[in-house]
Formats: C-alpha cells, structure tokens, sequence
C-alpha cells in the first residue's frame, strides 16, 4: 500500500516499463481463479509428459502392468486405498488408467486447436487485410462450413477417414476452422488502418511482412484467448467422440471411453461413471478460467 | 421487411449447396465399398462391378453430387445399405423424436437461462448471483452425456422417478421418459445462455435511460422486462440459435445415453454399420436444420430490435 502511495506520489506508473505480455501477466497473477486454473493445466501437462517420459524410458512395460494388465478378481472393485478410483469391468486401475489418458486429451485438444488456428489464421488474415470480394469469397466459404453443426461435422469426419488419432484431430479441427478465421478476421480488421500499418507501407513492405510482422503481433490478445476457451470445447469433444465408440479405440485409456464402458455397468459401479467424468469436468473447468483469466489480464474493459 | 425475408430465402440455397458438397465431399473420401456391404458374401468381382455400374458409383464426383442434389430437391436420399430401404423414410420416422428432444432442450435453454441471467445481473454480487455463476461455470465444463450417466444413476437407479432410457407413451409417459434427456441437453447451453444475459444485462443495467425510466416513475418491473432484458436480448438470441447446433450435435450423445429413438442415435448405427447413405442422409438433414433455425434467428432479430428493421427499410432491404 505505500509502496504503491510512494509510486503515485512521485508520479511513478505502476505499469510504467512492462511490455504488454509482462502488464498482462502481473493483472493475471491477481486473480486467483485463473491462477489456480493455470496451476491445475501445468499439473496435467507434466502428467501427461511425465507419462509419456516412463513409457519411453521402460518401454512401455509400467504401462502394460499397470494400465492394461487385467484382473479378474479386481473386476468392477469400488475405490479403496489400494485402488483409489475403483477398478474398471476388466479389473483394471482407473486411477491408473486415467493418468495415462491425460496425454489424449490434453494433447489432441491442443494440437487439433493449433491445427485449426493455423488455418485461421491464413484465411482470416488474409480476409481481414485485403476486405472486399476476397473477404466476402473466403467468409462465405466458411459460412458453409459453419452451417454444419461441429459435433456432426466431427462424426462425418470419422465415420469417412476412420478413427485414427490424426483422423480424430482434423475432425475436432475442421469444424473449429471457421470459428477461429472470423475471430482473426474481426480481430484484423482493428488493426489494418492504424497509422503504423499506413506508415509500414510507406516504406514499402511488402503485404506478407505487413501482415506477419505488423498486424497479426498486434492483433493476436483476442485470438489467443478464445483459442485457450477453445481447447476445453475439443477436449470435450474428443471425450463425446470416444464415449459413442468412434474416438480412441481400447483398450487405449482415453477419458471419455472409459466412460463408454460404464453406461453398461452403471448398476453395479458407479464408480467408473462419475470419476472418469469429474477429472474431464475440472480439466475443462480449469482451462475455462485460465483462459477467462487471460482475457480479464489482456482486456480489463471486458471485465465487468 | 418481406423483401429480406425473400432475400435471406434466396441466400439459403447457395449455402445449401456449399454444405451439401461439403459434407458430400468427406463422405467421398471414405474408403467403405457400397457394393461389397450391400451384397455381402454374395460379393464377387463381377457382381462389384455390376452394382457399381447400377448404382452410378463410377461416375466423376461433380456428377454424382448433382445427382444427390436433383434427388434431394424430390426428397430421396437414397437406399440404406443395411434396412434396405429409403434414408428418407428412415429419417423421417425418426425426425419427430429428435425434434421433440431438441424442442424441449431448446425451451428449457430458454425458461431457465435467461431469467437465471436476469436474476444474477440484477443482484449482482449476491449469492444468487455466486451460485448462478459456479452453475454456469460447470454447466460449461462438465460433458453431457456424463451428466446424463449421473441423471440416469441418481433418478433411475435409486430414486425410481424416471425411465432410465427409452422413449414413453402417452402424454404422461412420454413427459416422464423426457425430462432426463431434455436437461442433459441443454445443461451447456443453460449455462451459456444464463452467461450472456448476465454480462450482457449487465451492459444495460447502468444506461442512463434506466436512470430516466425511474425517474419518470416506472415500476421496476417494467423497466427489467421492457428497457433491460429487450436492449439486452439480442446477443442471447444469437448464443441461442448458435448453441441450436451445439444441441443437434449433442443429440447424438443424448440419444446415445438415453436410448432416445432419434436421429442421433440413427447415424451411430449407421456408422458401425458402415451404412454411408444414411450417415450422410443424418448430415445433410442436420445441417439443413440448423442452416433454416439461425435464418429464423436472423429474421427474429429485426422484431426483437426496431432499429434492424428501420436500417433494412432505410438501405432497401441489403445488409
């Protein structure tokens, strides 16, 4: 308190000598929610990366022990100190099971969100610079595309390639393709008649540079926080996906076909239909409000 | 106000077009040979081709994409590899369950989101508001169709209050088999919906012709209804119509879950079954449903807000 009192006095700026990222993060680190959203996301990703690591290291033989191994004697047991969330209908270790499911999740969600910004970005941008008839050419396309629900677009989409773990990343990605284009478009489109956009021309740069090194730098605090919404959107989505059976195939531990096999057993484990679907809502949860927390830190206009 | 209605008629079809090749050209890309699961052990070489040739299946793509659209316009969708039978029929026997579904999703998006909204952004910062805001946060991250495995345990399973799957009859029956499926339908957009009117609401709330309503000595009520949630209504209306194809793909899972005799459930048959036609039967209506719901949208916009209506007047009816 007086320290901030001493900066005000001696006309000191609180911000003075942040970039934005370093202006964004200190705004960021206030709010506790996001905070503990972000805390819960780097857990999963050492998780999933710690996994990935053991699996390399013992080929693959802690994973088949612990992950795939089944026991009959342990079938559909309730959680209990040896087996904190319950053994599934092969007398599998959900706990187990769904730790090496992490890297699923988290991984498709991300890399089919990227996958999909990338082409956003191309498209948006380019629609957003240039305005009039290509604008108008590529946004009708993804009007198109968006008049497909994103859920049958994905069910399309695998029913025609079949379920491959890429397959399943396009899927979740087409659909998001023209979410992302209009959001850089929109985003674009703030930026294009600046007068250092105007000023960049005078010196004669070329479209490209203009557009990758001087709008899209500026343009991209929106793009980057709704792309953070939504990998929560795709990790549900790959859950839903796996839970109809046209996802991760078994006995592959993916989140969501766990939950696939606990419709048929729901009457004697309940076990295995809540857990599963409690660490897929605070995964979402969690990304929800690192990425809320993002953009109350870009933006604090938009913060009501 | 007809010359848009006639103009955003006429848009439709183009798009129509686009989201038919669209969706026709990825279910080209499958790899599943028609005549082999039609004709099953009976498959030889010949016979392949011979179906082939029947079926038009060699035909260039253009060709074939036309073709499906010139049947379209007559409503045939063509055979389904495992009934045997007319796409069209299958769908159509199954339509009214999915809209039904959907239909009640929707009403419940409506009757409980918004006030939920309105209610918070009016007592913001109350508890009201706290736990509206915890229920859309979870609303929003929680999978439906797990939400709907714990509807099933808790209604079903232990309370013996609702059908646990299924489709009842009669008005008492069908009421009682909806009501699990309808709230696992429209749980994210509840929660969406409540969200929007909240901020948006909240946008509103502190304008100064509210100040001017009360000073004029306006009853809180109408001010709410009247000068609040109408300036506020119109980024709900968009979450709503958008979230109506969050819906129709959530059917899919719904129906899954509840054993709902729909069309969702119809296309995950058809998938096992490897039965093309009536997957890319599902996605076209889908589609189409969705495309006519958000043009209805659109022209519900220029009635909820007088200025649309005047800007379409005014500029002759262009956007």
């Amino acid at each position: 308190m007086t320290q901030q009192g001493m900066k005000k006095a001696t006309g000191m700026n609180e911000y003075q000598g942040r970039s934005l990222w370093g202006e964004a993060w200190h705004r960021y680190k206030k709010n506790k929610v996001a905070v503990a959203g972000l805390v819960v996301v780097i857990a999963l990703l050492i998780i999933a990366l710690g996994t990935i690591v053991i699996d390399l290291v013992t080929h693959e033989s802690v994973y088949n022990e612990l992950v795939l191994k089944q026991d009959i004697y342990r079938k559909l047991a309730k959680p209990s100190m040896q087996h904190i969330f319950g053994c599934d209908e092969y007398g599998r270790d959900i706990f187990f099971r769904m730790v090496w499911g992490t890297r699923y999740s988290l991984f498709i969600g991300v890399s089919s969100i990227l996958f999909a910004l990338a082409i956003g970005l191309v498209l948006g941008s380019i629609a957003g610079y240039y305005g009039g008839k290509i604008d108008n050419f590529i946004m009708r396309i993804m009007d198109v595309f968006l008049s497909i629900p994103s859920m049958v677009m994905a069910i399309a989409v695998v029913t025609a390639l079949g379920t491959g773990t890429f397959n399943l990343v396009l899927s979740i990605a087409i659909p998001q393709i023209p979410r992302l284009a209009r959001i850089v478009r929109a985003s674009v489109m703030t930026v294009r008649d600046r007068e250092f956009i105007e000023s960049a021309r005078a010196v004669g740069a070329n479209d490209r540079l203009i557009i990758t090194q001087y709008v899209l730098p500026n343009a991209m605090a929106p793009i980057i926080v709704q792309t953070s919404l939504y990998i929560g959107q795709a990790i549900l989505a790959i859950a839903g996906l796996s839970f109809l059976g046209i996802g991760i195939q078994p006995p592959t531990p993916e989140w969501g076909s766990i939950l696939n096999a606990a419709r048929t057993y729901m009457r004697q484990a309940w076990h295995i239909s809540l857990i599963p679907g409690l660490v897929i809502m605070f995964t979402v949860l969690s990304l929800n409000a690192a990425g809320d927390g993002l953009r109350d830190a870009l933006d604090p206009k938009l913060k009501n | 106000m007809w010359k848009y209605i006639l103009k955003r008629f006429a848009m439709l079809i183009p798009v129509m077009m686009g989201t038919i090749l669209v969706v026709f050209f990825i279910m080209d890309q499958s790899n599943v040979d028609p005549a082999k699961i039609m004709l099953g052990d009976a498959a030889t070489a010949e016979n392949i081709a011979h179906l082939h040739k029947q079926l038009g299946l060699d035909d260039p793509f253009f060709v074939r994409y036309f073709r499906y659209l010139g049947n379209l316009l007559h409503g045939d969708l063509g055979i389904s590899y495992t009934y045997k039978t007319s796409v069209a029929g299958q769908i159509a026997s199954r339509l009214p369950n999915t809209a039904i579904l959907a239909g009640s999703g929707v009403f419940l998006t409506v009757i409980i989101g918004i006030p939920l909204g309105v209610i918070s952004a009016k007592h913001q910062f109350s508890i009201f508001d706290n736990v509206s805001t915890v229920f859309t946060l979870f609303g929003a991250a929680a999978p439906a169709f797990w939400v709907g495995l714990v509807l099933v345990m808790v209604f079903s399973q232990h309370l013996h209050l609702f059908p646990a799957s299924g489709m009842g009859r009669g008005t008492v029956g069908l009421l009682k088999s909806l009501i699990l499926p309808a709230i696992t339908l429209s749980l994210s957009g509840t929660a969406n919906v409540a969200r929007t009117t909240r901020s948006s609401m909240l946008e509103v709330i502190r304008a100064d012709y509210i100040d001017t309503a009360r000073a004029k000595g306006t009853d809180e009520r109408t001010i709410t209804l009247r000068h609040m949630l109408r300036n506020a209504l119109i980024p709900v209306t968009t979450v709503v119509g958008l979230n109506f194809g969050v819906l129709l793909g959530g059917s899919v899972l719904t129906e899954t879950v509840f054993a709902w005799p729909g069309i969702g459930r119809y296309v995950i048959e058809s998938i096992k079954s490897q039965d093309i036609p009536s997957v890319l039967g599902c996605v076209v209506v889908l589609s189409i449903l969705f495309t006519v719901v958000n043009l209805f949208v659109d022209i519900l916009y220029a009635y909820i807000d007088p200025r649309i209506k005047a800007q379409y007047k005014s500029a002759g009816g262009s956007k």
